[in-house]
């Protein structure tokens, strides 16, 4: 084998490399690979004097996620930049008390969701409105409303339930990764045959010539 | 005029003979085969829609394996010729010493370190195609920042390997500089956080310029000197490394 590869010339060599781990790769990945969607869903009781606290990261993806809330009579969303997980810690660090907080990720679709309960209701909304812009949800004749938004990676999409109508809220979130495209096992291939092919065909014509 | 030529051409074949040594067969091709499959595979796994985490997230483990090629190639590598005197027969040369150092530099560390990098970088490209293709810019940014971060321990490597001239310690010390650089960059990023201090936690952050051009593109806060740390501390043991083989370095 090291015979073969130390009569090729470097470029060759890489080229070579390059197209094996191309082949095979794209066929861990199209077995295991990224997922173009994800979605959460879960029901939390909160209390009186509780603030429901949904975070959604998109970590590695972009994407558009969408939002829906049921049970609660009072709710804000706002975009922010930075881990919510974070945010979360850092609400402790300000003294308010935080219970059940959880990061949950999804690797393949490259997103987060963060779910906290935190004890103070008016005071969290005026703490996150000085980072950035809290928009109030507006909910029309009882219908449950949804929040959508288009993430970047790195944005972060927070949902603050700070009054409920029922005892349990039940969060459901869609999230779609735009904007990902990878070349499927047969492109490939086909990409990897055709370097290969180019590579040995120059290090023949190179040997003729010699 | 011919004798600038001549030089030129000796100049040639020594790079040309000690890269074929360095990059020779088969170890180059297995490392750079698993290392660009492995790095295809991480940025498959997920959505990767970002070019500044997609070669992130390729470069990172290739750079742990860089800097293991390096303390064995360059500086285990540089030690075997010193033994062994083909170095000697460099030095005989009719080039000036300090060009010869310069030589091995690129052939034992900067070309290396180069093509190492570059191969999951290109595989990522490829696999990826058009979701990477309108971050060209950032991607080749932050593959300089990895390759200059890699330059700063193949030099390291190589000054260990000229002080000590054993394979052996040469390579034990390489590795064991790297990881005490890893560890050190760790204690004062941990430290300047835990005791409050700005300056101790940026040093440590800067110690490791990839993270400082992730922090640049991602419009995160840093600070322009953090951008400087690597690449001067590169250029400070370079000229150690220069100073050390025109002076003081005597072949065995």
């Amino acid at each position: 084998m090291s015979k073969v590869l130390s009569t090729i010339t470097l470029p060759s060599r890489l080229l070579v490399a390059i197209s094996i781990a191309l082949v095979i790769s794209s066929i861990v990945a199209d077995l295991y690979g990224a997922r173009l969607e994800s979605s959460y869903r879960n029901t939390i009781p909160v209390g009186p004097g509780t603030t429901l606290f949904l975070g959604v990261s998109s970590v590695t993806s972009s994407g558009k996620v969408s939002v829906e809330v049921e049970g609660a009579s009072n709710m804000y969303y706002m975009r922010l930049t930075g881990d919510p997980y974070t945010l979360v810690q850092q609400f402790r660090a300000l003294n308010l008390n935080v219970s059940a907080s959880r990061p949950q990720l999804d690797l393949r679709a490259g997103v987060a969701y963060v779910v906290a309960l935190i004890q103070a209701s008016p005071a969290i909304v005026q703490a996150l409105s000085l980072l950035g812009e809290v928009i109030p949800v507006v909910q029309a004749g009882g219908s449950t409303p949804v929040i959508e938004a288009r993430l970047a990676t790195g944005d972060n999409i927070i949902v603050i339930v700070t009054e409920a109508s029922k005892p349990t809220v039940s969060v459901r979130v869609n999230y779609s990764v735009e904007g990902y495209s990878r070349l499927a096992p047969l492109q490939a291939a086909i990409v990897s045959a055709t370097i290969i092919l180019v590579v040995a065909s120059i290090e023949l014509l190179r040997r003729r010539g010699l | 005029m011919s004798s600038r030529t001549g030089g030129l051409t000796r100049v040639y074949h020594i790079l040309y003979i000690d890269i074929s040594d360095v990059l020779r067969p088969p170890g180059l091709d297995v490392l750079v085969v698993l290392l660009a499959m492995l790095g295809a595979i991480l940025v498959s796994i997920q959505p990767v829609t970002s070019p500044i985490i997609a070669s992130r997230i390729a470069l990172d483990p290739t750079l742990v394996a860089t800097a293991l090629f390096l303390a064995i190639r360059s500086s285990a590598g540089l030690a075997t010729l010193i033994q062994s005197g083909i170095l000697n027969l460099y030095l005989t040369y009719p080039i000036h010493r300090v060009t010869v150092a310069v030589v091995l530099l690129v052939s034992r560390v900067v070309i290396p370190s180069a093509l190492i990098l570059a191969t999951p970088l290109v595989t990522i490209l490829i696999l990826l195609g058009s979701t990477l293709y309108r971050g060209l810019d950032v991607i080749l940014g932050m593959y300089l920042a990895f390759l200059f971060q890699a330059v700063l321990y193949g030099s390291v490597f190589l000054l260990v390997a000229v002080r000590v001239k054993s394979q052996a310690t040469s390579g034990i010390l390489s590795v064991a500089a790297y990881f005490t650089y890893m560890a050190l960059q760790l204690i004062l990023t941990g430290i300047g956080g835990a005791i409050g201090s700005d300056v101790v936690r940026r040093v440590g952050e800067a110690m490791y310029l990839p993270d400082i051009a992730y922090y640049a593109y991602s419009n995160l806060d840093y600070e322009v000197w953090q951008l400087t740390l690597v690449p001067g501390l590169s250029i400070l043991v370079i000229l150690a490394y220069l100073t050390y083989m025109s002076r003081r370095f005597e072949v065995l």
